[in-house]
């Protein structure tokens, strides 16, 4: 079911991507076509290699379709500049990956305070926000631990906590709980699920783990390149 | 299993052809430096060879003067003694030499012989390759012989004059022949013009005297020879003379092999780099191909092999460069011979196998030895490992403790061959690499210190990007370790070499301003000093100038005593005595007996290489025989690194009844116009005579440009020592951009602009670059002591003082951060511009 035009936040127009594989073309996404409304929970599935990764990384501004438009709050993303998409990004959008990317040599908290100092947010106030995430993810010890030094499923709190801490519009997360055992997925995924539904945030997560399709608003399925939506 | 593993570096190569590029380069410039000096010491050999051959020819054995001249008288003497002694191969052959000024200023050796009996000598003049007009030679008067090209250069041809200046004035030589020198001595041949011994005497004003006598002979005749000589000649033999005037140029070609084998010890770092970087890259595959049973010796193998992969292009294309490196850096290693030493030209590179099989195999040698370290880390890998790049970083900083006790080794190891290196200056060498060594041991721990104290003075409120460019350099020592090290020991080069320049600069200036007293000096040229039979009238009439105070005098003179040749300073340097530092003696005793002529001064070197001590005696062969001065003192000289023996003149001037003078010093009185006072001397010179005018300051200045020149050949090497280290760092941050890739990316992905980026990869490298001049700092100023203090005391036997010059230091400082900023501004660009998508997916 679309959503209502002033609520829309992200809009797929027909979009494309084609990869060069060995001199042809292999065409990944095939006319995508949707509307994701303001805080709304979408679920990508599809098979290994089916496009769930690309569509995240062009919704995200990661990645520029082949054709199509992808229009963020209404901004196309095709009239934006590599500095414009990365602003976009550190405004808003929050990213969550399957391996956690948490930058090795920066504590807990610094990786925490990586998007704010971006935004330029006081040093008092990011501390506290800090503090306050560390705190709202189950870790308000581990903010000096650095990542070799968590197991997966605090490397993976920490990435929620900075993918939000900014208050992004968007959260995008590829395959979050890919990497981690059943229970401790199943933790992170209640928690994303709650911090984005606490604080308004739009969520698009590629998973494979049917548990996940039962906390969607919707699910899209990717099928050969093309988008199928369905309610769960 | 292992050809798997050598499969994919290759491939590894292959996909990242900039990693492959900087590292074949590396071993490359390393080769080709080592390669270039090696060919470019071999020219100079080669032309002193032919240069030697030429003067020389096929003799065995000279008779040459103690000093002056011999007495042609003595020729027909040896003949006999000869035939006495009967030996049928034995020949001998008179010779006088002196010099001719031909058109257009170039100068040459106007050698004189008997053309009969010079044929066992030489075939210049009665070879196959000459066509001599024997009886134009023998009767024809200022006939000359000279080379095809040498002719084809004046443009003149069989038959034909030349105006010419030697020791009698301006004359005409005709040329009587010509011959083809061989390729080898076609640049010899062309200083050198032959006549027959007549008329060369009569052309140098030499008549009834000779240079030498050349023989040919046995051992056991020239022993016999010998012993028959009059007093004032003496026997040596041929090759040994020259390997003594050659071997004069040991130090400085033995320098110059060690800063090419630096620059092939900062090739080894890059190799080092890159074999380790392809080991960490594949800890995995590694852990993998263990688990099914490839063996540590096998795994080994396969590392070296790749290593070869490397290698063996870089050496190949090192020595291509060598050979073009070696033709621009012969001319530099000729004109500082030729400064230093002794005249030599040479007009192409001596390309012969040896050099380059010695630089192939130090190429591939050094390659195999970077590649050995990383080998054995690989096989230490264990079966199954899935070594994350954290855990193969702590394992670098649990090695760091062994790594200073490593450092530790190798400086207590450079302290014991330094002090047991007295007498040799390898052994010396030696002693200083270690230095090196030691401090490249000691390069990561260190670099790991300053990090973790950079990171705790940091304020809490610093920005992130700062606290992760120094924490990204921590933690990857494993990588920035060997850079840092690598930059930090060529930084070390160029300032220890600087330091050591500057402050021996400043030594000669500082000798310069003691020694040159006079307000001007003439320079007269020895061939008019003859004709005009001394410097007598021209003095009195320099004397008799309004508002001369004094005039002072300068001769070096050599002298052949015990095979070997002595330099004798006679000088008379005015009311003010020797201006040079008493370095040993009490310097006012020591001046004392030096001025009233009953004692001699001998320079550092000379003292150095002799042991001399004041109150030994030295011998002087004069013309009247043997005599005895005691040794009043060690003054400071920097002429000859072979050491000089000062007499005074006036003594010089009575024992060996000379009137001549080299240098001639003025001086005015207090207050006289010095534009006034060149007019007058300039009124004074005789017209037509060859005498240079120059002030204190402009003759000040002209020394040092020769001192400047002769770092020439220095400098060149210490960029390209530079250029190799240059590389190292370019090659250490492609390496850790490829390895943060995904880093870089979640950075881009939370919205870091490119420009972030950029900034955040050259901060890194710019703190590389400043770890790397602090550590070059200290170790600088040791190598300009170790320089200073110990090699150029035995390399060349003078002292100069030590001074720490600030500008040195930045300079070292500001070209390591250069050089580091430098060498990220790539990295940088290419991490800006990566695609994120991709970068976020790769493991």
């Amino acid at each position: 079911m679309p959503a209502q035009e002033s609520s829309v936040h992200i809009r797929l127009e027909a979009v494309c991507k084609d990869y060069d594989e060995h001199g042809r073309p292999h065409k990944v996404l095939d006319g995508v076509t949707a509307e994701i409304a303001r805080g709304e929970l979408v679920v990508l599935v599809g098979r290994s290699g089916s496009g769930k990764s690309t569509l995240l990384n062009i919704i995200g501004g990661l990645d520029r379709p082949s054709r199509g438009e992808v229009r963020i709050g209404g901004k196309a993303l095709s009239g934006l500049t590599e500095d414009g998409l990365a602003r976009l990004r550190r405004q808003g959008i929050g990213f969550v990956f399957q391996f956690f990317n948490l930058v090795p040599t920066l504590t807990a908290r610094e990786n925490l305070l990586l998007p704010l100092e971006l935004l330029g947010v006081p040093r008092t106030e990011a501390d506290e926000r800090a503090r306050g995430w560390l705190a709202a993810v189950g870790l308000p010890d581990r903010g000096d631990s650095f990542p070799e030094e968590m197991s997966g499923g605090e490397q993976q709190r920490i990435a929620l906590a900075r993918a939000l801490i900014h208050r992004p519009g968007l959260v995008i997360a590829d395959e979050p709980t890919g990497n981690l055992d059943l229970e401790t997925a199943r933790q992170v995924l209640g928690l994303l699920d709650d911090l984005c539904r606490r604080e308004g945030t739009t969520l698009v997560m590629a998973t494979h783990s049917p548990e996940v399709v039962g906390v969607a608003d919707r699910v899209f399925t990717i099928h050969d390149g093309r988008l199928e939506i369905s309610t769960p | 299993m292992t050809s798997l593993l050598s499969r994919s570096g290759r491939r590894f190569f292959a996909r990242h052809p900039w990693q492959f590029a900087l590292a074949v380069a590396g071993v490359a410039l390393g080769v080709a430096v080592v390669l270039g000096v090696d060919l470019a010491g071999a020219s100079a050999r080669r032309a002193f060879d032919a240069s030697t051959e030429m003067a020389m020819g096929r003799a065995t054995h000279q008779v040459l003067p103690r000093s002056g001249r011999l007495d042609e008288r003595l020729y027909p003497e040896l003949r006999a003694a000869m035939r006495r002694f009967g030996e049928a191969q034995a020949a001998a052959a008179p010779a006088v030499e002196g010099a001719v000024t031909l058109p257009g200023g170039r100068r040459g050796v106007l050698l004189g012989v008997d053309p009969f009996a010079e044929a066992p000598f030489r075939e210049e003049l009665t070879g196959r390759r000459a066509e001599v007009d024997l009886p134009a030679l023998l009767s024809t008067p200022g006939a000359v012989v000279l080379a095809t090209n040498l002719a084809a250069e004046l443009g003149v041809a069989q038959g034909e004059r030349v105006p010419a200046v030697t020791a009698r004035g301006e004359v005409e030589l005709t040329v009587a022949g010509l011959f083809s020198p061989d390729a080898d001595r076609s640049a010899a041949a062309t200083d050198y013009l032959f006549a027959d011994i007549a008329t060369a005497q009569e052309l140098l004003g030499m008549v009834g005297k000779l240079s030498r006598i050349d023989l040919i002979a046995s051992p056991e005749l020239a022993a016999r020879l010998g012993e028959v000589l009059p007093e004032g000649a003496e026997l040596v033999e041929s090759a040994a003379r020259s390997r003594a005037t050659f071997g004069m140029t040991r130090a400085f070609r033995l320098n110059l092999t060690a800063l090419s084998l630096l620059a092939l010890l900062v090739g080894a770092f890059l190799i080092y780099n890159t074999m380790n970087f392809l080991v960490v890259r594949r800890t995995r595959t590694i852990g993998i191909l263990r688990s099914v049973g490839v063996a540590r010796a096998g795994l080994v193998r396969a590392i070296l092999s790749e290593a070869l992969v490397v290698g063996v292009p870089g050496t190949l294309l090192g020595l291509l460069l060598g050979a073009l490196l070696g033709s621009g850096l012969t001319s530099l290693v000729v004109q500082t011979i030729d400064d230093l030493y002794f005249r030599l030209r040479v007009d192409a590179l001596a390309l012969s196998g040896w050099p380059f099989a010695k630089a192939a195999a130090l190429g591939v040698g050094a390659t195999l030895l970077a590649a050995l370290g990383p080998a054995l880390e690989a096989a230490s890998i264990p079966p199954r490992a899935v070594l994350s790049r954290a855990s193969m970083e702590r394992r670098t900083r649990r090695r760091l403790p062994w790594l200073l006790a490593a450092g530790a080794g190798a400086l207590l190891l450079a302290v014991l061959l330094l002090a047991a290196g007295r007498n040799s200056l390898v052994v010396s060498f030696a002693g200083l690499f270690m230095v090196f060594l030691a401090c490249a041991c000691a390069t990561p721990p260190a670099t790991a210190g300053l990090m973790w104290l950079l990171d705790r003075v940091l304020p809490a409120g610093a920005p992130v990007p700062v606290r992760m460019a120094i924490r990204g350099t921590s933690a990857s020592l494993s990588r920035t370790g060997v850079s840092v090290a690598a930059l930090a020991v060529s930084v070390a080069t160029v300032i220890g070499v600087g330091l050591m320049v500057s402050s021996f600069r400043a030594s000669v200036d500082d000798w310069l301003g003691q020694s040159l007293v006079a307000d001007f000096y003439l320079g007269v040229e020895e061939d008019w000093c003859r004709r005009a039979d001394g410097v007598a009238p021209l003095v009195a009439d320099l004397r008799d100038l309004p508002g001369v105070d004094e005039v002072t005098f300068s001769l070096r003179r050599r002298l052949q005593v015990g095979g070997e040749e002595w330099r004798l300073w006679a000088v008379d340097a005015g009311r003010k005595g020797l201006g040079a530092e008493v370095l040993a003696g009490d310097p006012t005793t020591a001046r004392a007996r030096f001025q009233a002529g009953e004692a001699v001064l001998v320079s550092e070197p000379w003292a150095m290489r002799r042991g001399t001590r004041v109150g030994d005696s030295i011998a002087l062969p004069t013309p009247s025989g043997e005599r005895i001065f005691p040794v009043a003192g060690v003054f400071r000289d920097y002429t000859s690194d072979r050491g000089v023996i000062a007499l005074h003149r006036e003594r010089y001037r009575e024992l060996w009844r000379d009137e001549c003078s080299e240098g001639i010093g003025v001086n005015f009185a207090p207050g006289t116009d010095p534009e006034a006072a060149r007019a007058a001397i300039e009124s004074a010179l005789p017209p037509g005579s060859a005498i240079s005018l120059s002030d204190n300051a402009e003759l000040r200045a002209a020394s040092l440009a020769v001192f400047d020149r002769t770092f020439t050949i220095t400098r060149v090497l210490q960029v390209l020592v530079g250029l190799v280290a240059f590389l190292g760092v370019l090659s250490a941050l492609q390496a850790l951009q490829l390895e943060r890739v995904r880093e870089t990316a979640v950075l881009r992905a939370v919205g870091w602009l490119p420009r972030q980026l950029r900034a955040l990869v050259v901060a890194q490298t710019g703190l590389l670059g400043l770890a790397a001049g602090l550590f070059a700092l200290p170790l600088g100023i040791a190598l300009a002591g170790l320089l200073v203090f110990v090699i150029n005391r035995r390399a060349f036997g003078w002292a100069m003082s030590f001074g720490i010059d600030p500008g040195e230091l930045l300079q070292g400082l500001a070209l390591a951060l250069a050089a580091a900023v430098l060498a990220g501004i790539y990295p940088a660009w290419r991490t800006s511009r990566r695609p994120v998508a991709q970068d976020l997916r790769e493991e």
